[in-house]
């Protein structure tokens, strides 16, 4: 178990560097001039490119400058906008309904995902079966520009039952945005649950636990169960990390004030400092989502456990 | 359930009638069992020796009630437990059977344990969800069993989970379970078949010691004649969904009724066959969608005659002593006088 | 389907081998895969939309014979005329021509990027899964950081890049390709890798090897087609999701821009007056979720149809 979490820890920083680092070069270093990259297409007055040679340290040698964007990072620092606002005062802001809306997004996946799926896997076969199969394979080949727009569309718009825009942020606001954001995963869910519960149910344990007399209730429910929460539990907590970074498209069309609406704005103005600070914070909740999966695949499965 | 209940004559503790088992497939309906009776009464070994394929697994399956309906189907045959018909019964009351009255273990104790539950926790289930037993007497009774099967240190490994077991223990951890409501007969389907040779052994003296300390009956599931001899009583052999010979085990190993008989035994490695070549039977186990004609074994019997053969399905032959066997020519074999 | 033929191999395992029950007559993996496929109606679907999608990436102007280009903004929303069967958008274009000519860039991308994560994939899957040992240990942590990196927010760091290098419509598209592809080619490679490391493992292999054939050899004949089917479910499916996020960037902005045709962009565009008329919505919305959903339902079926497990 130790020796489990030690590895763990030591891929997820080798993988914390490597993606910073690339993130980082790709922004600021390569050739050219990175002023120019900084401020996008924009034209930059001379007073402008003094301060942000200074801001930016670009008198100091890539290296260097990265080492001191990684350090300020791990302390929270994650520079300045190009508006001139600290970038970790728009995430502080920003983080709050972004992880409303993953909240709602995963309750809808365990609430929809997981229980339909495993009621189709013990319907295997059977019309609810096959109408949650093709309806999960719509909604995973939708894809969310599709999906988000004709949403808002749809319920906004021609039924107008939910509100335009959740800029607001309240809670009722968000509930159209994040069962869309959360549609592929309660669709993901759905699937992985189907299949897991099905290999459970064919396994020989299975058959031990009916060959002790036990209820059908119970060989399902416990041991059955059991097994196939595993990797459902391990999909959702990567999900809730990848629900957080993949959320851009949905916070820019419901424009709710979150982290990927940020970006989404960042982009359009072109604030490349903006959009690699925002992309480090998705990146890091990406990745402490997968070491926290690692450790709860180690606390629901003792054959990892034990290791 | 303690107290032995009173068995009118002739009537035994348990009894396969007729048995028929079919699986729906997609090519077509497999005839997996075609008309199985065997009978077991307590404290004895019945021994249901055959290839794979040849249906004794699912006979078994069938007496617990865990064959998957569909793709299986029973369209004919009884499984009498202390005369009741186990297959008549609703699921209810059979359920009341399975894993107390009779109960069963499996080949491959690592996958038919559940992973993620201690051992302790395995064996004590049964005890808690079906008497109620309270969580620490029914841990303490699960450490008991364990001592029973004589697991070392039984005590500390109850919280132990199944992978960190060697196999010959998991067996046990196996067995232990399918001892926990104090069955009256025991099913075990090929029990040390992934087990190495010396921890084999040491399995089967723990079921014969147990069958006669619990005066259980058995079933032992097998396609190992070497493994049956010391402990079994009786022999069933199966070819082809069918008990072609059923005998006594002294009687089979001195004079086999059956050439499918014949030609397992002799093909049984000996210490005095040195540099001879090993016997075997010839050609493969039957497609059991397109059966052969007349006997079964004829496409691989070195006796074999046309057109009796080929033709007619032999009937179970009496031959007396409680001893059978499905072949025309069963007599003639007994008394030897058979030749290629 | 020829090249789904050629990756027969090993025998199907019995279906009913736990109860004891009966062999099915021995079939290869791919007869028995086409078998299942061929009685499902959602995938010839999908192929119809697949085929379709081709041809029309190929050849627009059988579908369409006007210019994409060719707006006046005196059509402003205009309502259908003549070929313009889905009228006109708020710049006047034809709204279905510009979906028909929209098609050659994603499927372009699409098959480019599934391109490039394929062989990257198979180069990388392959030799770790066969040698082993420091090399394995090193495409593992490879696979381990590119995951690290989700596509979407990657796909927009390195598309600022290239935005900012201000290169053209050619550029960008090329730059899309192989963006996607570098991203998108870790999953691929991990199934080809633990499949490989199954084959070597077997029997037949190690026959193979003493009977003196060399790594080239045993890699190509007998642990390559073993990998292969499982290798066209994931890009086919990754060939939906690389024409999805190509419409996504395009979407944010800073994938294809315009005058490139992209569907992503026409979303983008039609969004703002979605009040006013939803049909230049509508249109590009329908031709890019039917373009995903027949790749993922054709890698769907076949994993499905390959997977005895899940019948």
């Amino acid at each position: 178990m130790f020796r489990y979490l030690v590895r763990r820890l030591l891929q997820m920083i080798l993988v914390f560097v490597a993606t910073t680092f690339i993130v980082y070069s790709l922004m600021y270093a390569t050739g050219g001039d990175p002023i120019q990259a900084l401020a996008g297409e924009r034209p930059v007055s001379p007073t402008q490119r003094a301060q942000l040679i200074r801001e930016y340290g670009l008198d100091q040698p890539f290296l260097v400058r990265y080492w001191n964007y990684l350090s300020g990072l791990l302390q929270g620092d994650f520079g300045k906008s190009l508006t001139g606002r600290e970038v970790s005062d728009i995430i502080a802001q920003a983080l709050p309904p972004t992880i409303q809306l993953a909240a709602i997004a995963i309750v809808t996946t365990i609430a929809l995902g997981v229980t339909v799926g495993i009621i189709a896997a013990i319907r295997r076969g059977g019309w609810f079966d096959n109408a949650t199969l093709v309806f999960t394979l719509i909604i995973i080949g939708i894809p969310i520009v599709v999906l988000a727009p004709l949403a808002q569309l749809i319920f906004t718009i021609k039924i107008p039952i939910f509100p335009t825009t959740a800029t607001s942020g309240d809670l009722y606001a968000l509930l159209l945005p994040g069962i869309i954001l959360g549609a592929l995963s309660v669709a993901t869910a759905m699937r992985l649950t189907r299949a897991s519960f099905t290999e459970n149910q064919r396994s020989d344990y299975v058959r031990t636990a009916r060959s002790k007399g036990l209820s059908k209730r119970r060989v399902v429910g416990v041991h059955v169960l059991r097994n196939s929460l595993i990797p459902i539990i391990t999909f959702l907590g990567i999900e809730l990390g990848a629900l957080m970074a993949g959320a851009i498209v949905t916070e820019g069309v419901f424009n709710v004030p979150g982290v990927g609406f940020n970006l989404f704005r960042a982009l359009r103005t072109e604030d490349a400092p903006l959009v690699v600070g925002l992309v480090s914070v998705l990146v890091i909740i990406f990745l402490v989502a997968n070491l926290i999966v690692d450790l709860l695949y180690a606390v629901l499965d003792p054959r990892i456990r034990y290791e | 359930m303690q107290v032995e209940t009173a068995r009118p004559v002739g009537r035994h503790l348990l009894e396969v009638r007729d048995l028929f088992v079919e699986f729906h497939t997609r090519d077509g309906e497999a005839k997996v069992i075609n008309g199985v009776s065997y009978h077991l009464d307590p404290g004895e070994t019945l021994a249901v020796l055959g290839e794979s394929g040849s249906g004794k697994s699912v006979t078994a399956q069938a007496i617990m009630g865990i064959l998957d309906m569909p793709p299986a189907r029973i369209p004919s045959g009884q499984i009498l437990y202390n005369g009741e018909d186990l297959l008549a019964m609703p699921e209810e009351k059979r359920r009341a059977i399975r894993g107390s009255e009779i109960s069963m273990i499996f080949q491959d104790a690592l996958s038919a344990l559940n992973p993620v539950f201690s051992v302790g926790w395995q064996i004590s289930e049964t005890l808690r969800v079906r008497t109620g037993m309270s969580k620490a007497d029914a841990l303490k009774r699960a450490a008991e069993l364990m001592d029973l099967v004589k697991i070392p240190a039984a005590k500390a490994r109850i919280k132990d989970y199944p992978h960190q077991f060697s196999g010959g223990m998991r067996q046990r951890v196996m067995i232990a379970m399918a001892l926990a409501m104090d069955p009256k007969v025991l099913i075990a389907d090929e029990p040390t078949t992934a087990l190495d040779v010396t921890v084999q052994a040491q399995i089967m003296d723990l079921l014969a010691d147990l069958r006669r300390d619990l005066n259980m009956g058995m079933i032992l599931i097998t396609h190992d004649l070497g493994v049956v001899a010391d402990v079994a009583d009786r022999i069933a052999v199966m070819y082809a969904g069918r008990i072609i010979e059923h005998a006594d085990v002294h009687a089979i190993y001195k004079q086999p009724a059956h050439p499918y008989t014949e030609g397992l035994i002799s093909s049984i490695p000996r210490l005095n066959s040195k540099g001879q070549e090993l016997a075997t039977i010839k050609g493969l186990p039957p497609n059991l969608m397109r059966l052969p004609s007349g006997c079964k074994y004829h496409p691989r019997c070195p006796y074999m005659q046309q057109p009796i053969c080929t033709d007619v399905v032999p009937p179970a032959l009496d031959l007396g002593g409680g001893r059978t066997s499905a072949c025309h020519f069963a007599k003639e074999m007994l008394d030897g006088q058979l030749h290629r | 389907m020829s090249d789904l033929e050629s990756i027969a191999t090993v025998e199907t395992p019995k279906t009913q081998e736990r109860q004891g029950g009966p062999e099915s007559k021995p079939r290869s993996a791919t007869a028995d895969a086409w078998y299942e496929l061929r009685r499902k109606p959602l995938f010839w679907i999908a192929v119809l939309i697949t085929l379709v999608v081709v041809v029309m990436a190929l050849f627009p102007s059988l579908f369409t014979p006007n210019d994409p280009g060719a707006c006046a903004l005196g059509r402003r929303l205009a309502d259908p005329t003549g070929a313009a069967i889905f009228g006109y958008d708020v710049q006047g274009c034809d709204v279905f021509a510009k979906a028909v000519y929209g098609t050659r860039n994603s499927v372009l991308i699409g098959f480019g990027a599934a391109f490039v994560a394929g062989v990257i994939a198979m180069l990388f899957g392959v030799t770790a899964g066969y040698f082993g040992r420091w090399w394995d240990a090193i495409v593992s942590r490879v696979i381990d950081i590119v995951l690290g990196l989700p596509l979407l927010l990657a796909g927009i760091v390195f598309m600022k890049r290239v935005s900012n290098a201000g290169w053209g419509q050619n550029g960008r598209i090329t730059a899309l390709i192989f963006i996607l592809g570098l991203l998108g080619w870790t999953t691929a490679a991990r199934v080809i890798r633990s499949s490989v490391i199954t084959t070597k493992q077997q029997d037949y292999v190690a026959a193979a090897r003493m009977l003196g054939a060399g790594n080239g050899r045993i890699m190509w004949r007998h642990i390559l087609p073993n990998a292969l089917a499982p290798f066209i479910v994931i890009i086919t499916m990754a060939l939906g999701a690389f024409i999805a996020a190509e419409a996504t960037l395009s979407f944010l902005g800073v994938g294809l821009i315009p005058p490139s045709q992209s569907w992503g962009l026409d979303i983008s565009e039609a969004r703002n007056y979605m009040r006013e008329d939803f049909v230049p919505l509508a249109v590009p919305s329908a031709f890019l979720a039917l373009t995903v959903l027949a790749f993922i339902i054709l890698g769907d079926t076949i994993r499905e149809a390959f997977d005895p497990k899940l019948r």
